[in-house]
């Protein structure tokens, strides 16, 4: 089982280097000016901005790859659907889809991987979300890999005896059981942080250890690229 | 010092999980509280910790009775709590941000924050390891890392649960050595027999919720004929007769 927000080892890079904060910033209106663009020549310009940064950030070829035919696996009926149905312009349509979902999908894959996620939660709780949300979010994160884990022992633990998955009632009913075991072990777990948590002063309110800085190489970064972003879009527009 | 008495505690309309349990531990003292599966060690630590509710005038932590709810907001400054299972206690991304989660909910000023982090980094020996995510550490070092995040609280009392449960030798042996350093009230429940008797001075023996015996570990740990009916047995560094110290030294 993978998800987006698993991490590959970040690597060292001028991405991982920036501001968490003018990083999301400048990625969400980048996304945001990304959806609306129309034509296949400005949709094509992004790509190639998005490609240039995405090699820059050294992202694991598996764990790229992994996402990316997640994605591809989403997209197919859309495509399938646009490409032999009866619509006429349906294949430039599938391919500004295509496009403007793997220009997204991209963009907050290099966010995921150039930014450790609690910098990214703590960014985003800098940027106005609640603090309640981004401690959610990093809880969410941190336990789903627990609780993956823990499904995959359950899983080894049901193959070495004799366990394996069929098209049958029996095979089904056992799937059930060992999906609510897990989430009754995951109830109880969620239990045991909370009275952890509490024992440790917790009192609803979580405090800053690390307090942000920003430098001027960070404000640069973040205006060229919603100005190189902004001026595709802008182009887009009069062309139209 | 920690004073309870008469303490009975059940969970909802259960059977009793403690049964009229009552002991003292004076300060500086260390406890081993040893017991079958079900005997109510953890129980017995929870209601300590105030995580479980308790009626009023059961249970004394110096001058905080945790059956009242003002004192038990209170409990975190003076006692701190090793779970099971580190996994439940680590919930910060870095070890540093962990450790620090509890000297930040006590409001103290940022730099004795980073004085206390510090040094119970450097106490748990885990300098070098402070920006690691806490989930990819080995047993070892998730314990230790729940143990700098207790440490740097500061408190006076310090219960933990089945410590040395996922150690390896060399883990549970950096466990026992960082124990005996800590110069609090601690109050040690488990199964490891051998590690209670290198680590305290006096052992309780809980069976059914009930205090069976309550003696100095040397007397207690080495009575087979208490031990064995509760499922328990004599530590091996005594049966084999071993002139031991208690820091595991021949």
């Amino acid at each position: 089982m993978t998800f987006l927000t698993d991490q590959a080892s970040i690597q060292p890079t001028w991405l991982s280097r920036w501001d968490p904060r003018w990083k999301i910033a400048a990625f969400g209106l980048t996304t945001f000016l990304v959806t609306l663009l129309r034509s296949e020549t400005a949709l094509a310009a992004a790509a190639v901005a998005v490609i240039a940064l995405t090699v820059s950030v050294r992202p694991d070829g598996r764990w790229l790859g992994r996402r990316s035919a997640s994605l591809a696996f989403f997209l197919a009926p859309f495509m399938v659907y646009l490409l032999f149905g009866s619509i006429s312009s349906g294949p430039w349509q599938a391919l500004r889809l295509a496009l403007r979902a793997i220009l997204v999908f991209q963009l907050a894959a290099i966010v995921v991987a150039s930014t450790p996620m609690h910098r990214a939660a703590r960014a985003l709780s800098s940027l106005g979300v609640p603090r309640l949300v981004t401690k959610l979010l990093v809880m969410t994160h941190r336990y789903t890999v627990v609780l993956r884990d823990q499904w995959q022992r359950i899983g080894t633990a049901l193959h070495t005896r004799g366990f394996q998955v069929r098209a049958s009632r029996r095979s089904w009913q056992t799937m059930g059981m060992a999906s609510a075991v897990l989430l009754l072990s995951a109830e109880d777990r969620a239990k045991r942080v909370a009275a952890a948590m509490r024992c440790r002063g917790f009192d609803g309110q979580f405090h800053d250890y690390h307090r942000p800085s920003t430098r001027a190489s960070d404000v640069a970064r973040f205006v060229v690229m919603v100005s190189v972003v902004g001026a595709i879009t802008a182009f887009d527009r009069i062309a139209q | 010092m920690i004073r309870v008495a008469g303490l009975s505690f059940a969970y909802h309309s259960g059977p009793a999980v403690l049964r009229d349990v009552s002991f003292e531990v004076e300060v500086g003292e260390s406890v081993g509280i040893v017991g079958p599966n079900g005997a109510g060690k953890t129980t017995l630590l929870l209601c300590l910790a105030g995580v479980l509710p308790v009626p009023p005038g059961r249970i004394r932590i110096g001058h905080l009775d945790p059956g009242v709810s003002g004192d038990r907001h209170l409990l975190p400054e003076h006692l701190g709590l090793i779970f099971q299972n580190s996994d439940d206690q680590l919930i910060h991304p870095t070890v540093e941000e962990d450790v620090a989660f509890g000297p930040l909910n006590l409001g103290w000023p940022e730099s004795v924050v980073r004085q206390h982090v510090t040094e119970a980094i450097q106490r748990t020996g885990l300098h070098g390891l402070e920006n690691r995510v806490p989930w990819q550490l080995s047993g070892g070092e998730k314990r230790r890392a729940a143990l700098a995040g207790v440490f740097a609280m500061r408190p006076e009392v310090l219960l933990l649960d089945e410590p040395s449960m996922f150690l390896d030798p060399r883990a549970r042996k950096d466990l026992i050595r960082l124990l005996n350093e800590w110069p609090g009230i601690k109050l040690i429940a488990g199964h490891d027999l051998d590690l209670v008797w290198q680590t305290c001075r006096r052992t309780i023996l809980l069976d059914a919720g009930a205090i069976i015996a309550d003696a100095p570990s040397e007397i207690l740990l080495s009575r087979a004929d208490l031990l064995e009916p509760c499922g328990l047995e004599v530590p091996f560094r005594l049966r084999l007769g071993l002139s031991c110290s208690r820091d595991g030294q021949t």
